[in-house]
């Protein structure tokens, strides 16, 4: 409870501290920014922090995040000065604001605590740091907080840096430290916090476009409606699954018949077992496959290749502190920002004409306001998705330029070649900057990125994407019937979008398969990867493709309405009735979320797994925030423009679809906190105590003996194996820990291959030259040797005891023996 | 002056802050020279003179010596090999230690040349509290046992304790509207940033001092500009990075502020002891502070003392959750109670002079004062006894003793009146207050002989850790012809291995290993006298008695009585003991080593 309080406390503390640069960043927002200010201070803080620490000014420590957090207030009260400076009314803004709009405030404050409170409450009935790649983020935060320094030591790589984005890590590990609250607890209250400001941060980004729509005369109304879709923004992001879990209460309940399993193709259900209630039960993971509905082959058809189709809630369900989870938050930030940059009225700078560079520059500077401040704040602010997850950087600077680009077409009549270049330097400048303002990162960072490669053989299959977004298309096609109802196509453009859009992608794929059948080289990597000739290859490929057009043409031709639809506006034609700004902005979340499903249909980037797995996961995940955040306001638009017959259709179908989607959490909630049965804690460690006590007295032992840069070593294991469990929990860097994941993140394994045998001659312990050759390399201190090590290098008790010749044993218990290097 | 009884506040405050009519129109820099200016001199020279006296007398302590030996390998060009120290302290040390050499009195000379200028830096104060109670609060400053301790160790909370006192200098020029006070205001806590584990007190304590004293600025005061915070954080990084030759330096003020972060306790029993060191470390400006500012609390005027005094006060509940290690924030509530104690003595002073003016004196006063203070002694010495001798006879003449003061007070109250009383009875216990905080002042800051000591850090070091450098110096002498001519290999694990290593920081080599064992430990080895050391017979050692260990709080109620009183420790004091191992050849000076 204590520890609970603490970082909600910790969380207030951080919201109350960048309110006033809230206030000022994201002043053109109804609710001035307060549902982003928790994420806004976080991200801040833990900005300074980690820049600061790197360049060696400051030092990870709980010194170091207090002078970040005074140093951040001191930015966010000097930037945000208007909002507790006396107005000329002897008035305090901040306080009139939150006196008038103390309704949403309260429902903010309630929808945060509750969600913290919620989550943490499911979090004690499954709080195990186990399975899964628990085990991996448990070590990245207990490296950070042993690494007063930065880049932070990998505990699974002693001497290396952490080669991820773990910039999401850091700022948990900040919550730690000021907290005081146990890594293993904080693990558990850090999803917690993540899962409510996430929830929080629908919430207030829906709430802001609807009640950004209403007429100021009704104030009252347009507070109850931006409330209302407010709510229902944040479950669709944060609450509601996919419409696989129906499948599932069908199956568990033996309705799906054969034929059924056969059409949906949804991997493994079919060999479920059937338990005869609508409850498919908590015995076993059947909530996992919710986020494998994406069903991919390999090229003959006979074998699966794994694709990830998470989802928020999923993921939290998991509780697996992944960086796309951790990024959530601050993704909905760069949304608000993005958003409060497109409603800036025109600024004195922006009126300047000219097409020089000079003069393109000044407008999109003045744009972003704050003399040159905002642009720098709003490039700093993507860029740190750069680091907390790698792949949102990109895609939330395309949506930050969509946004520019329309808020420029909705403030004058500027040519179509100077909007664009004024978007494109808008894009690089935003680029630029995110990267800049994060080289430390980069400098140190591997990636496993191998280059963009065609998806010849994995067309989405449309059922299952439908499986996946089903309510939001349902919404999304409403939207459009409604937009198209009041503003009637034109179907020479809508024509030449859809033309467009359906076949590019066409003629890249045509092209390839012809350099694939022309170029040697090229037809050479291809036919040993699929194992088949050229001349097999093509007409295999052209079948496949064909047998499965449906997301293809569906996604497709959405996206083609979407984009035609936006073209018109930029294009500078005048639609009458001019449509809500809100409308524009949220077409271009639909455009962005359909462009990265539609994307990953025909290409993917290639990584260590060889398949479009880890593309279609980050994309769709990314497509859900968009599309969930869409579909709430769709709605609103719907009950506001459709026609009655309209609005009832949209009413009934999208209350259907609803429903199905909450099919998911309510019953795998349950199934995954085992029915909130048994012992409840928030200690994710606790379970090493209860099931293996030898190895948690290590672990203590090393926590409160060992310096916090102590190299261990302990026998390296594969991934998601409970091997290097005392590196991961005590922080202290091994030798090496999961081979697979070091080289997952480095796309090498020459390092981690060439360590292996090092350890081994280590544990056999005969070549006393090579053992001290090997210390002094790594200035090991501690060899651990426990069950783990005595299986996999099969030591011998007489051996065991010849240890003691180089090492003194200085903590034993039960199996395990920490030996202590004599030095020498 | 009149002496008249019936001056007003008014008309005091007018005199306070005039100057003297001559020097309205007297040229030359000596003839501008007045008795105010030779005042603070003084005190400027008798802090200089007392604390240089036998500044490196006292081995450096552990918290000392990690610090000193992080400057003395940046001084030799080893880059910053261990994260430990204060940022402005190491940059200065490093400094000295490459112009001059390193040494005890070096490491700690910074330190004390700014406790020195403390005086100066409270004579700022002169326009805003008044130039006589600054004169005084200066003056009380000097007879502080804490900043008097703090000025003779290489600690930074004397800077910490500088740059508070320039800061509030700063705020109160601002509040006679005068721009550059908020130069001298960010210079200050640019100077407090990076001034070790007390700044975070500091900075807290000026803070509140700033907030409680705000609402009394002009309405047109003047606003900063950026150049003034400007100002401040280039003070700070330059002061911070060895004048920019070492950036990472700057970092230790993130280890400062967690170590000053991790005092804070929740246990009772600490917080008692901090409240014991606050009353024994710093006695005259912690109770006349407290008593003057709750005094001060509802009285119009003196603003300035009051909030000081307030924010004072909250340092002091600060230093209580820290419990009894928070030396530095202790240090930083004294400064702020010095004015607040300095005001409230200037008007016992003028209301006891109003007294005495009034006609002859009284008969009963001096015979209050010598019953009074016969009483005081006898209890005193009873208490001095049962500390030493803990016979219960002792504690009941105490008790009887006190009980006996308390009546007699109480009877003088009713027959002469209470103002009578609370003067004379204040005046005695001011006598005695002052001998204890020189007692306090000389056990704190001057007294290096062991077991007497109190006990500022956890860990002090023993005089035979210098004896322990002068013998591994004696056998290379022996053996190479040189002093420091054989490297040594030191065994982590002891105290500090810091402090060792300081002292042999002039061995060609000091290689720190967790164990040693076999052949390849070197001709000299210095482990912890607990830990295994597997050296081969060919190794003869000899004992050394480096560090002792022990706090007051952690002693029985009789040796925390005797430490309250005398500053005595423990005879049996806790210590860590280190071996000496030497190769026997080295002894024996025998050939084919």
């Amino acid at each position: 409870m204590l520890d609970f309080l603490r970082f909600w406390l910790v969380l207030e503390l951080f919201g109350l501290v960048a309110l006033p640069l809230a206030w000022r960043v994201l002043a053109t927002l109804p609710d001035r920014g307060y549902a982003f200010a928790r994420s806004l201070g976080l991200l801040g803080v833990g900005y300074i922090l980690w820049l600061a620490t790197s360049f060696g000014l400051l030092r990870n420590t709980v010194g170091g995040v207090v002078l970040a957090l005074l140093a951040f207030a001191g930015l966010s009260l000097g930037l945000g000065r208007t909002a507790w400076q006396r107005d000329p009314d002897g008035q305090r803004p901040l306080l009139v604001f939150l006196r008038r709009e103390r309704g949403y405030v309260l429902a903010a404050e309630l929808l945060f605590f509750l969600a913290l409170a919620g989550w943490t409450f499911f979090r004690r009935y499954n709080p195990e740091i186990a399975g899964t790649e628990k085990p991996m983020e448990f070590a990245f935060l207990n490296g950070i907080l042993n690494s007063a320094r930065f880049p932070p030591q990998d505990p699974w790589l002693a001497g290396y840096g952490i080669s991820y984005y773990y910039f999401g890590y850091v700022i948990l590990a900040m919550l730690v430290q000021l907290t005081g609250v146990a890594p293993g607890v904080a693990f558990n209250l850090g999803l917690a916090a993540v899962f409510a400001l996430t929830l929080l941060g629908g919430f207030g980004l829906v709430y802001n476009l609807v009640r950004g729509d209403e007429p100021e005369a009704d104030e009252r109304m347009a507070h109850r409606r931006g409330m209302g879709f407010g709510l229902l923004g944040a479950l669709f992001l944060g609450l509601m699954g996919n419409l696989e879990g129906v499948l599932e209460v069908l199956h568990a309940r033996g309705l799906m018949s054969p034929a059924l399993h056969a059409f949906f193709d949804v991997k493994e259900l079919a060999n479920a077992p059937v338990t005869g209630s609508w409850n498919p039960g908590s015995g076993y993971w059947w909530w996992w496959r919710a986020s494998r509905v994406i069903h991919d082959y390999d090229f003959s058809r006979q074998f699966d290749q794994e694709v990830i189709s998470e989802f928020p809630v999923f993921s939290f369900l998991l509780g697996d502190m992944h960086p796309h989870v951790l990024a959530l938050p601050f993704v909905l930030l760069a949304l608000a920002l993005a958003l409060a940059l497109f409603r800036r009225p025109a600024e004195a700078g922006e009126t300047a004409t000219g097409e020089d560079r000079g003069a393109l520059w000044n407008r999109v500077v003045a744009a972003f306001g704050l003399e040159g401040g905002g642009l720098l704040l709003c490039g700093l602010a993507l860029g740190a998705l750069g680091f907390l997850n790698t792949w949102d950087f990109p895609i939330y600077v395309f949506l930050t330029a969509l946004a520019y680009a329309l808020r420029r077409r909705r403030l004058g009549d500027w040519p179509l070649k100077t909007l664009l270049a004024e978007t494109g330097l808008a894009f690089v400048a935003l680029i630029a900057i995110g990267f800049v303002g994060f080289l430390p990162f980069y400098l140190g960072f591997r990636s496993q990125a191998g280059g963009i490669w065609p998806n010849f053989y994995n067309p989405t299959r449309w059922v299952q994407y439908v499986l996946m977004f089903g309510p939001f298309l349902v919404a999304l096609v409403f939207l459009l019937a409604a937009v198209y109802r009041q503003w009637r196509p034109r179907w020479d453009g809508l024509g030449r979008w859809a033309a467009a859009v359906l076949l590019i992608p066409l003629a890249f794929l045509v092209v390839v398969t012809i350099l694939v059948a022309v170029i040697p080289g090229i037809r050479g990597q291809i036919e040993s990867t699929l194992g088949r000739s050229a001349g097999e290859l093509i007409p295999q490929l052209v079948r496949i493709r064909a047998s499965s057009p449906g997301t293809w043409l569906f996604v497709g031709l959405l996206l083609a309405a979407v984009g035609a639809f936006l073209g018109r506006v930029l294009g500078g034609e005048s639609l009458a009735p001019r449509p809500t700004p809100h409308l524009l902005f949220v077409l271009a979340l639909f455009f962005t979320g359909l462009l990265l499903t539609y994307g990953v249909e025909f290409a993917f980037l290639r990584d260590t797994f060889g398949t479009r797995m880890n593309t279609v996961f980050k994309f769709y995940y990314q497509a859900w925030v968009l599309m969930a955040l869409g579909s709430a306001y769709a709605l609103h638009v719907v009950g506001r423009m459709a026609g009655r017959g309209l609005r009832l259709a949209a009413a009934v179908v999208m209350t259907v679809f609803v429903l199905g989607g909450l099919v998911y959490p309510a019953f795998a909630i349950p199934a995954k906190a085992n029915g909130f049965r048994g012992e409840a804690t928030l200690d994710g460690a606790a379970f090493v105590a209860r099931y293996r006590p030898d190895e948690a007295a290590v672990i203590a032992w090393l926590r409160a003996n060992a310096a916090p840069d102590a190299v261990i070593v302990e026998a390296p294991g594969g991934s998601y194996s409970d091997y290097n469990t005392i590196s991961a929990h005590t922080g202290r860097p091994t030798l090496l820990g999961w081979g697979g994941h070091e080289l997952q993140w480095r796309g090498s394994y020459e390092e981690p291959g060439r360590r292996e045998p090092l350890i081994e001659t280590l544990y056999r312990n005969l070549d006393e030259e090579a053992i001290r050759r090997i210390v002094a390399e790594f200035n090991i201190r501690y060899l651990i040797v426990g069950p783990r090590e005595v299986e996999k290098y099969r030591i011998t008790p007489d051996r065991r005891r010849g240890f003691v010749r180089l090492w003194q044993p200085v903590f034993e218990q039960g199996d395990y023996t920490v030996y202590l290097w004599r030095g020498g | 002056m009149s002496s008249s009884p019936l001056l007003s506040s008014a008309t005091v405050a007018r005199q306070e802050h005039a100057l003297p009519a001559a020097l309205s129109t007297t040229t030359g820099l000596l003839a501008r020279v007045t008795v105010e200016h030779l005042a603070y001199g003084l005190l400027v020279v008798v802090g200089l003179v007392t604390r240089s006296i036998g500044l490196g007398s006292r081995p450096l302590a552990p918290a000392e010596a990690e610090g000193a030996l992080a400057a003395w390998q940046m001084a030799q060009g080893l880059g910053q090999a261990a994260d430990a120290g204060a940022p402005l302290l190491v940059s200065l040390q490093t400094l000295l230690f490459f112009l001059a050499g390193g040494s005890d009195f070096l490491a700690r000379l910074a330190p004390m040349l700014a406790a020195a200028a403390l005086p100066l830096a409270v004579g700022t104060w002169r326009a805003w509290v008044g130039r006589r109670t600054a004169l005084l609060a200066a003056l009380l400053l000097t007879l502080s046992p804490l900043v008097n301790a703090f000025g003779r160790r290489a600690d930074a909370a004397a800077f910490a304790l500088l740059g508070l006192a320039l800061a509030l200098g700063g705020w109160g020029r601002l509040h006679g509207g005068d721009r550059a006070g908020w130069r001298r205001l960010f210079l200050g806590s640019g100077l407090i940033l990076v001034s070790g584990s007390a700044g975070p007190a500091a900075l807290l304590g000026l803070f509140l001092a700033v907030l409680l004293t705000h609402r009394a600025m002009p309405a047109d005061r003047p606003r900063p500009t950026w150049a003034d915070a400007v100002s401040g954080l280039v003070l700070a990084f330059v002061g911070g990075t060895v004048f920019l030759t070492h950036i990472p330096a700057l970092g230790l003020m993130a280890l400062n502020w967690s170590e000053w972060l991790s005092l804070f306790t929740v246990a009772p029993a600490a917080w008692l002891w901090g409240a014991v060191r606050l009353l024994s470390d710093e006695p005259l400006l912690v109770l006349m502070g407290t008593a003057a500012t709750l005094w001060l609390w509802r009285r119009p005027g003196s603003a300035a003392a009051r909030g000081l005094g307030q924010a004072g006060l909250a340092l002091l509940l600060v230093a209580v959750l820290q419990g009894p290690l928070a030396a530095g924030t202790r240090a930083v509530a004294a400064v702020l109670l010095a004015a607040p104690a300095a005001a409230a003595l200037r008007r016992f002073w003028r209301r006891g002079r109003h007294l005495a003016a009034s006609g002859t004196l009284p008969a009963e006063w001096p015979v209050f004062v010598g019953v009074l203070s016969i009483l005081l002694v006898v209890a005193a010495l009873a208490l001095f006894g049962y500390a030493y001798t803990q016979l219960r006879v002792q504690l009941l003449l105490f008790g009887l003793t006190v009980l006996v003061a308390a009546l007699f007070v109480a009877l003088f109250t009713y027959l002469a009146g209470r103002w009578s009383a609370l003067l004379l009875g204040g005046a005695v216990c001011l006598v005695f207050l002052t001998a204890y905080n020189l007692a306090a002042a000389w056990g704190l800051a001057f007294d290096a002989t062991p077991p007497r000591y109190a006990a500022l850090y956890a860990v002090e070091s023993r005089p035979a850790v210098r004896d322990l450098a002068v013998t591994v110096g004696v056998l290379g002498q022996r053996r190479q012809g040189e002093r420091w001519s054989l490297p040594v290999t030191l065994v982590s694990g002891s105290a500090s291995d810091a402090t060792l290593q300081w002292y042999l920081r002039r061995a060609p080599s000091v290689r720190v290993v967790p164990a040693v064992g076999g052949a390849e430990a070197g001709p000299l080895v210095v482990a912890p006298a607990a830990a295994e050391a597997p050296l081969s017979e060919a190794y003869t050692g000899q004992r050394f008695t480096v560090f002792s260990d022990w706090q007051p709080q952690a002693g029985t109620p009789q040796q925390q009585l005797a430490w309250m009183l005398y500053r005595i420790a423990p005879w049996d004091l806790p210590t860590v003991d280190v071996v000496l191992w030497a190769d026997a050849r080295l002894v024996t000076l025998e050939e084919g080593f």
